[in-house]
C-alpha cells in the first residue's frame, strides 16, 4: 500500500491579498514534510471558479514548485480536464512534459472531464460531450508524446502534423490515470489501461466490488498508452493525532467543512439534464443530505481520523479491498492550524505507514 | 464559509401566506400523469444575493428556475401551478426559495398557501404542447408575464433530471419562515429541449432583481406527484443550520 496527499487548495473568505498566499505556502510547507517523511505521491486537482472549495487552477505551476523543493516524491496532475473549452490537448501534452522534465521524471497525469457546471457553463462547454473528448484526448496524449511528428483528424480534435516538443522525460511516457467519480468510470479505466484514481469515499464493500471489477478488466485491457497503469488510488481525509477524541473532533471539523464548500457548487447533473453525467461528482459521499438542515449528517465509515492504532486498522481495511493507494486531504479552508497539520503527517509516517508493505519494503 | 443571501424579508411578506394547518405526511395527495415543464437560468449573481433569504448559500453560479405544473386531475381538480424558484443551499441541502407563484384554481391556490405556505396568486397558468415543443404561460392581470417554450425536445431518462424542495416565505402562527415544501416522482417520461421565451416579467412574479443571464437546457416530464408533509421551518434571518426546526410529519 502507498500512500499520498491530495489537494484541493480550499481558502477561506475574507480574500485578503495575502490569505492564497498562506494557503499555498502551507500546501507546499506540506508536501516538502511529505516528500521527507517517505509519501509516494502529491496530487492536485484542476479546477476553476469553485469560490473557497478549491483556488488551484494551475497545478503544473504549484506541482512545478514542489518538485523544485523535493526529491523523491511523485507529482500528479490530478487531473487534467479533457474539454477542448479548457484546455486544448496539445498544451496538455506540452504542459506535462514541462513538468515531466523538471521533476525528473516524477509525473503520474491524471485525466478526467470536470463535474461541475460551475465549471463547465464557465468555459461553455457542452456536458453532452465531455466523456466523448476525454476519450478522444487519452488517445492521443499518448501519441503526442512518442512520436516524433504527430498529426491527427479526430471527432472533436485535429491537427495536421507536428513535432509536439518537448517530449517527456519518462520513457515511454509518464503513467496516465483517470479521475473516477461517476458510476462505472472505473470500467473506462480498465478498459483503457488507465490507473483509476478514486475521488469519491465509497464504503468497503462498494469499492472492493469495484476494485475487483477494474482489475478482473484491466489484465485484458488494450491500453491507449505504452503500458498499463493497474494501480487502483482511493482518497480520504487524514488527522492522526495521539488522543483519539482530540483526533475525532478536529478531522469531523475538517471532513464537515469539505462537504459544506461541496455542496455550495452546482453540479452538472443538477441544472443539465444528460445520461453524461449521472452522479453529483465532487465526493458525494460526504454529502449525504440529513433529514433536514442543521442535523449533523453521518460521517462515512472508513475515514482516516483517529490515534494511530486506528488508523492502521482503517486503512488495513481499505487494504483488503484490493487498493493500492491512498490519497489523503490534510486539511479544508484551513480549519487545522498548519502546525497540527504537520503533527498529523509526522505521527501518521511513524506510527501508521510503518506497518504498510511497501514501506516496509522500501525501509 | 460560503456567502449568504441577503433578501429583506419585507420585501416579500406583503404576498406572503398565512399557514393555518401544515400540510402532514398523514394526509395523502398523490396526482398520477402530472407535467412538469421547467426552464433554468443562471441569474444575474450580485442581484441574485439580494433575492435569497439570509437563511440560505446563493449556490455557485446564483441560478433560477420557472417550473409549471399540470395536473390534469387530483384531489382539488384539474389544476396548473407557475413558480419562480431561486435555486439556493440549506447548509449543504439543496433547495430553492420560490418568489411567487400562481394557479388559476382557487381551490389550489388557498390548499397551496393555507397548507405550505406558498405564495400563490390566482392567474391564468397554460402548459401546452405542441407539436414544436411545449408552451408554458402565465397572464396576470391581463398580462403575459411568463411565455416560453421548450423546443426541439429529445427524450432523456428520467434518471437524468433532478427537482430539489421549495421553500416558502410564509407567516406560521405569529412567526415569519421559510416552509418546506417537497415531492416526490415517479417519471414515465422525460424530454430535454432548447428554452425560447418570449415574455418574463420578473416584477409580476415578485421581485425585479431576478435578472435571467445564460439558458440552460429546458425540461419535460411526465410523472407521478406525490406532495409529502412539511418536514422542518427554517427562520429566514438565521442561518438554516442554526435556525431550523424540525416539525412532526
Amino acid at each position: 500500500m502507498k500512500f499520498g496527499i491530495f489537494y484541493e487548495i480550499s481558502v477561506p473568505r475574507p480574500w485578503h491579498r495575502d490569505t492564497e498566499k498562506r494557503v499555498y505556502d502551507n500546501c507546499i510547507e506540506q508536501a516538502i514534510l511529505a516528500d521527507k517523511l517517505g509519501f509516494d505521491y502529491c496530487w492536485a486537482v484542476e479546477h476553476h471558479f469553485l469560490e473557497e472549495y478549491s483556488h488551484c487552477s494551475a497545478p503544473e505551476i504549484f506541482l512545478t514548485a514542489i518538485a523544485a523543493q523535493t526529491k523523491r516524491i511523485r507529482v500528479g496532475h490530478g487531473i487534467n480536464v479533457c474539454v477542448p473549452e479548457i484546455n486544448p490537448v496539445i498544451r496538455i501534452a506540452e504542459r506535462c512534459a514541462v513538468l515531466d522534465i523538471v521533476s525528473g521524471g516524477r509525473l503520474e497525469v491524471g485525466t478526467g472531464r470536470s463535474a461541475t457546471w460551475t465549471e463547465l457553463g464557465g468555459f461553455g462547454a457542452n456536458p453532452d460531450t465531455t466523456k466523448a473528448t476525454w476519450d478522444e484526448y487519452v488517445r492521443v496524449l499518448p501519441k503526442m508524446w512518442t512520436q516524433e511528428r504527430f498529426g491527427y483528424e479526430g471527432t472533436y480534435f485535429s491537427m495536421p502534423e507536428r513535432a509536439v516538443l518537448p517530449k517527456p522525460y519518462q520513457k515511454p511516457h509518464p503513467p496516465m490515470w483517470v479521475a473516477v467519480t461517476s458510476p462505472g468510470t472505473e470500467i473506462d479505466a480498465a478498459e483503457r489501461g488507465l490507473g483509476a484514481l478514486g475521488l469519491t469515499f465509497g464504503n468497503f464493500a462498494e469499492q472492493e466490488r469495484k476494485v475487483k471489477a477494474y482489475k478482473d478488466i484491466v489484465r485484458r485491457c488494450e491500453p491507449v498508452g505504452e503500458f498499463v497503469n493497474d494501480t487502483v488510488a482511493a482518497v480520504n481525509f487524514l488527522y492522526c493525532h495521539e488522543n483519539p477524541d482530540q483526533a475525532k473532533n478536529t478531522g469531523l471539523r475538517m471532513i464537515g467543512t469539505f462537504g459544506y464548500l461541496a455542496s455550495q457548487l452546482v453540479s452538472a447533473r443538477e441544472v443539465y439534464a444528460s445520461p453524461s453525467y449521472a452522479s453529483f461528482g465532487l465526493l458525494p459521499q460526504v454529502r449525504r443530505q440529513a433529514n433536514a438542515p442543521g442535523t449533523a449528517a453521518e460521517t462515512p465509515p472508513g475515514m482516516c481520523i483517529g490515534d494511530p492504532d486506528q488508523l492502521i486498522s482503517t486503512l488495513k481495511e481499505w487494504e483488503s479491498t484490493g487498493i493500492d493507494c491512498v490519497n489523503f486531504l490534510l486539511n479544508a479552508n484551513e480549519t487545522i492550524p498548519q502546525a497540527d497539520v504537520l503533527a498529523s503527517l509526522e505521527l501518521f509516517a511513524r506510527r501508521v505507514m510503518p506497518k504498510f508493505s511497501s514501506v516496509e519494503a522500501a525501509a | 464559509m460560503p456567502l449568504f443571501g441577503k433578501l429583506d424579508t419585507a420585501d416579500h411578506l406583503p404576498r406572503s401566506a398565512q399557514v393555518t394547518e401544515l400540510f402532514t405526511d398523514v394526509e395523502t395527495f398523490s396526482v398520477d400523469n402530472v407535467d412538469i415543464l421547467a426552464f433554468t437560468y443562471e441569474i444575474d449573481i450580485q442581484q441574485g444575493f439580494g433575492v435569497t433569504p439570509k437563511a440560505l448559500h446563493p449556490s455557485i453560479p446564483s441560478y433560477c428556475q420557472l417550473v409549471i405544473r399540470r395536473h390534469r386531475d387530483s384531489p382539488l381538480g384539474a389544476f396548473n401551478v407557475a413558480e419562480l424558484r431561486i435555486n439556493a443551499r440549506a447548509g449543504t441541502h439543496y433547495l430553492a426559495y420560490c418568489v411567487g407563484a400562481f394557479t388559476e384554481s382557487a381551490k389550489a391556490c388557498r390548499f397551496f398557501r393555507d397548507r405550505y405556505g406558498a405564495p400563490m396568486q390566482l392567474a391564468d397558468v397554460r402548459l401546452d404542447p405542441r407539436y414544436y415543443g411545449v408552451v408554458g404561460s402565465v397572464e396576470f392581470e391581463g398580462a403575459k408575464i411568463l411565455d416560453g417554450t421548450l423546443e426541439r425536445p429529445h427524450y432523456i431518462s428520467g434518471n437524468d433530471v433532478l427537482y430539489t424542495p421549495n421553500l416558502n416565505l410564509a407567516r406560521v402562527g405569529n412567526e415569519t419562515k421559510l416552509v418546506h415544501q417537497e415531492m416526490e416522482y415517479v417519471i414515465a417520461r422525460a424530454q430535454r429541449g432548447e428554452t425560447v421565451l418570449k415574455a418574463f416579467d420578473a416584477a409580476a412574479f415578485g421581485d425585479a432583481r431576478v435578472v435571467l443571464r445564460q439558458p440552460l437546457p429546458a425540461t419535460i416530464i411526465q410523472t407521478k406527484v406525490t406532495y409529502t408533509g412539511v418536514h422542518y421551518l427554517v427562520d429566514p434571518e438565521k442561518p438554516a443550520m442554526a435556525g431550523t426546526e424540525t416539525v412532526a410529519a
